[in-house]
């Protein structure tokens, strides 16, 4: 195993371990994240409250792992629909070419020419504020680059004459898909989707701070950051832990995405 | 010209050159053969300086007119590169900007070296281009890189390179990737240019019969090392190294025969 | 004349131009030949001729805008220039040769695949210790004798071979050329053997036939051809034939 391939695993390992303290985050909750009580309102860390309590008296640590399982889960499911789906239809474009191309291509630039993010608020906001809609949004933002991505690979590998030579072999295009055109594209597709996990993360924070996510009183963390500025003076625990906990995640998935990439050599062999 | 000796290099994975000895006379045309592999490139790479930082040079020397290449340093190489020692390369249009004209390549690589204003740079280019036979040169100095064929522009490369009249001209691979009927005419150009201005040339090749036309001696590289070497005559038809014999014996001839078929001498 | 694996008739293909030349670029233009069984044909000519082209179409992986192509047996196969990208580098040598026989098995089984492809190293001398290796770990001349290995599988009557030995050494070449002449004669294949290595040609083809500008513009026996040559451009194409 080469170094690159065990920091890799390492970081993996690091990864799983944070996930599943993640899942079991409302567990581990010493409070009743959703209980107020306003005689311990906006008080600092303390044994009790470790992370301090916010003004009608929750608990933040609480309320950060229990908010843990909407930010990260739900930008994990997103990404994971959208990279399938983006995968997908950026192959068939590539692969069919023709018509099908013109016209799968014309929807992505469609999409693309709006800004990405003014594009899932507008999403958003038509479809009304909740987590499901919110992801709904974001997944709209997102598929254009794994359908653009994808076709480039794909186009890349169309005239290689192993595929050439597979043809002649009598392999049909679905042996062709699955043999040779998905492994060839995977690592590519597997590392941009975990570069671009932490930017989901970062833009579901950004619909629930804006209203358009989970809506108050359940935990979230962008929709605590944005309920914390109220108090930034008096308590500024409020938006400093659920901060420091976005933080960690995307740096987390951030330095994964890279030892990935790095451990399936993309660019190397494609 | 240029004196190498006991040179061994290192070369990023996997080239390497082991205590290589040779010179080249002034107007001498020396041929380097050898495989993929077998450091010719990398020796090469050492003569102009290892410029991508990629190579190591272990022990020897290499002289260019008795002063050390090795000894100097980057600045005064700098000025050398150019002016006494030029280079051709492989594939032309890679080596020239493809946003200059052939005619700003001219100029401002005789700018470097010496003053000289843009008419007198285009003078003496179309002079050259003259000189080294190439037809309508006027129109070749306005081309960009893209707009001439392979071979011509590989021939305005080897104009561009001796603009400043080098003692010696290091080739790399200057005709694998043009087609046969190219190749001769930028073999021609080199040896008009070896007549007319003295020239020295090494020359580093797969292809043997490019070697065979061109060089007055003749070296054999294997795994670094220089395994033949001595005038073209005696080593590409009397060699003496089984590796050369080997490598001779696999030259495809027009004699209707497949290669390395043991002949029947 | 013995019976005909190939015949291509009055083939022709264009391209759109690129940049400045919007008229389409007739690459392929009237192009007509057939090869006879156990026969070897060479296409010579230089790059931009047109021979590429017509190889692709003759193995039906190119449409052609008109013409002919007529194969008369069961298989055809491809050998291509590039070795490195001939193997598909994530795959091992093994899987990649037998692919030759995955997709009409006929009753084969798994291992029964692996035995022939490994049947077919010994073929093409490939040593067997090479089944297991990635296609990206193995050399140029090994990639081609594992690329010929999987042409050979499926006991093709013909084998269309495209600049097979242009990125090798000549000594590697030289050994590419006598396998694949030793098994035109063990296996009775025949050859469309594309190349601008017209020494190499002249020593391995049976007839050959001269492109210039998408068109063939002399064919017969290679001897007759190469020696006494009638066009213009053959001469001058023989002439700058560079060799000890």
């Amino acid at each position: 195993m080469t170094k690159a391939k065990k920091r890799a695993l390492f970081m993996c390992i690091l990864l799983a371990a944070f996930l599943v303290l993640v899942l079991l985050g409302k567990y581990l909750a010493p409070n009743d994240p959703y209980k107020t009580d306003l005689s311990h309102s906006l008080e600092g860390p303390s044994a009790q409250f470790p992370f301090g309590t916010d003004n009608l008296g929750r608990c933040i640590l609480s309320r950060v792992l229990e908010g843990a399982s909407a930010s990260v889960f739900s930008a994990l499911v997103v990404t994971g629909i959208v990279f399938a789906a983006g995968t997908a239809i950026g192959v068939a474009a590539g692969y069919l070419g023709g018509a099908a191309d013109q016209i799968l291509m014309k929807i992505t630039m469609i999409f693309q020419a709006f800004p990405s993010f003014i594009l899932a608020v507008a999403v958003a906001g038509i479809l009304g504020p909740g987590l499901k809609n919110a992801m709904i949004s974001l997944g709209v933002m997102y598929w254009t680059t794994y359908a653009r991505l994808a076709r480039s690979l794909v186009l890349r590998l169309r005239g290689e004459p192993y595929i050439q030579a597979a043809r002649l072999c009598g392999a049909k295009r679905r042996h062709i898909l699955w043999r040779h055109v998905l492994p060839a594209i995977l690592p590519s597709m597997v590392t941009t989707g975990f570069l671009d996990i932490s930017n989901v993360i970062l833009s579901m924070a950004g619909l629930s701070f804006l209203g358009l996510g989970v809506q108050a009183p359940a935990a979230e963390w962008g929709l605590m950051i944005s309920y914390g500025r109220s108090f930034l003076q008096s308590g500024p625990w409020c938006i400093l832990f659920p901060s420091l906990a976005l933080f960690v995640t995307v740096i987390l998935f951030n330095l994964t995405g890279d030892c990935v990439r790095d451990a399936l050599d993309v660019g190397g062999g494609m | 010209m240029l004196e190498i000796r006991n040179l061994s290099a290192a070369y990023g994975e996997s080239g390497a050159v082991k205590q290589v000895s040779f010179s080249v006379e002034p107007g001498q045309i020396v041929g380097i053969v050898g495989e993929s592999g077998s450091g010719k490139s990398t020796l090469l790479k050492c003569i102009m300086g290892l410029p991508d930082g990629r190579g190591r040079i272990l022990g020897g020397d290499i002289l260019l007119k008795g002063r050390s290449l090795l000894a100097m340093g980057e600045a005064e190489l700098q000025k050398l590169r150019g002016k006494e020692l030029a280079m051709v390369f492989q594939n032309p249009e890679l080596s020239l900007d493809p946003l200059w004209t052939i005619e700003k390549t001219f100029y401002e690589s005789i700018r470097v070296h010496s003053p000289v204003t843009k008419a007198q740079a285009r003078q003496q280019g179309i002079g050259l281009l003259k000189a080294l036979d190439l037809a309508d040169p006027e129109k070749v100095l306005a081309s960009y890189p893209f707009e001439l064929s392979g071979g011509m522009c590989q021939r305005a490369a080897i104009a561009i390179a001796v603009a400043n009249g080098p003692g010696l001209l290091l080739a790399d691979e200057p005709t694998s990737a043009l087609d046969v009927t190219v190749q001769k005419q930028v073999i021609d150009t080199m040896m008009s240019l070896r007549d007319r201005s003295g020239t020295a040339i090494l020359i580093v090749s797969h292809n043997m019969g490019v070697i065979a036309r061109m060089a007055d001696m003749v070296g054999v590289m294997k795994d670094g090392e220089l395994v033949e070497w001595g005038r073209k005559e005696q080593v590409l038809y009397e060699p003496s190294h089984p590796y050369t014999k080997a490598l001779i014996r696999s030259v495809p001839r027009m004699d209707g025969r497949l290669p390395g078929e043991a002949s029947d001498d | 004349m013995t019976e005909t694996v190939l015949e291509v008739k009055d083939l022709k293909k264009s391209f759109r131009g690129r940049g400045k030349a919007p008229e389409r670029l007739q690459a392929v233009d009237g192009v007509s030949f057939s090869v006879g069984r156990g026969e070897c044909l060479g296409l010579i000519g230089e790059s931009g001729s047109g021979k590429t082209t017509t190889a692709y179409m003759a193995a039906g992986l190119l449409p052609a805008d008109s013409g002919e192509v007529s194969f008369h047996g069961k298989h055809l196969q491809m050998v291509f220039q590039d070795p490195g990208r001939a193997l598909d580098p994530r795959r091992k040598v093994i899987d990649s040769i037998g692919e030759g026989l995955l997709y009409h098995r006929g009753g084969l089984t798994r291992s029964q695949v692996r035995e022939k492809a490994l049947e077919a190293m010994d073929m093409v001398q490939l040593d067997r210790a090479y089944a297991k290796r990635y296609g990206r770990e193995l050399s140029g001349g090994e990639c081609q004798r594992a690329t010929i290995a999987r042409a050979v599988m499926i006991r093709p009557e013909l084998i269309i071979c495209d600049e097979v030995t242009s990125a090798l050494d000549v000594s590697v070449q030289a050994q590419i050329v006598r396998l694949l002449d030793g098994l035109k004669k063990s296996l009775g294949l025949s050859y469309l053997f594309i190349s601008h290595d017209i020494a190499l040609v002249d020593g391995f083809c049976d007839r050959v036939a001269v492109m210039y500008r998408g068109k063939i513009v002399e064919m017969g026996e290679t001897s007759q051809v190469l020696r006494h040559p009638k066009e213009e451009y053959t001469k001058i194409l023989i002439d700058s034939v560079l060799t000890l």
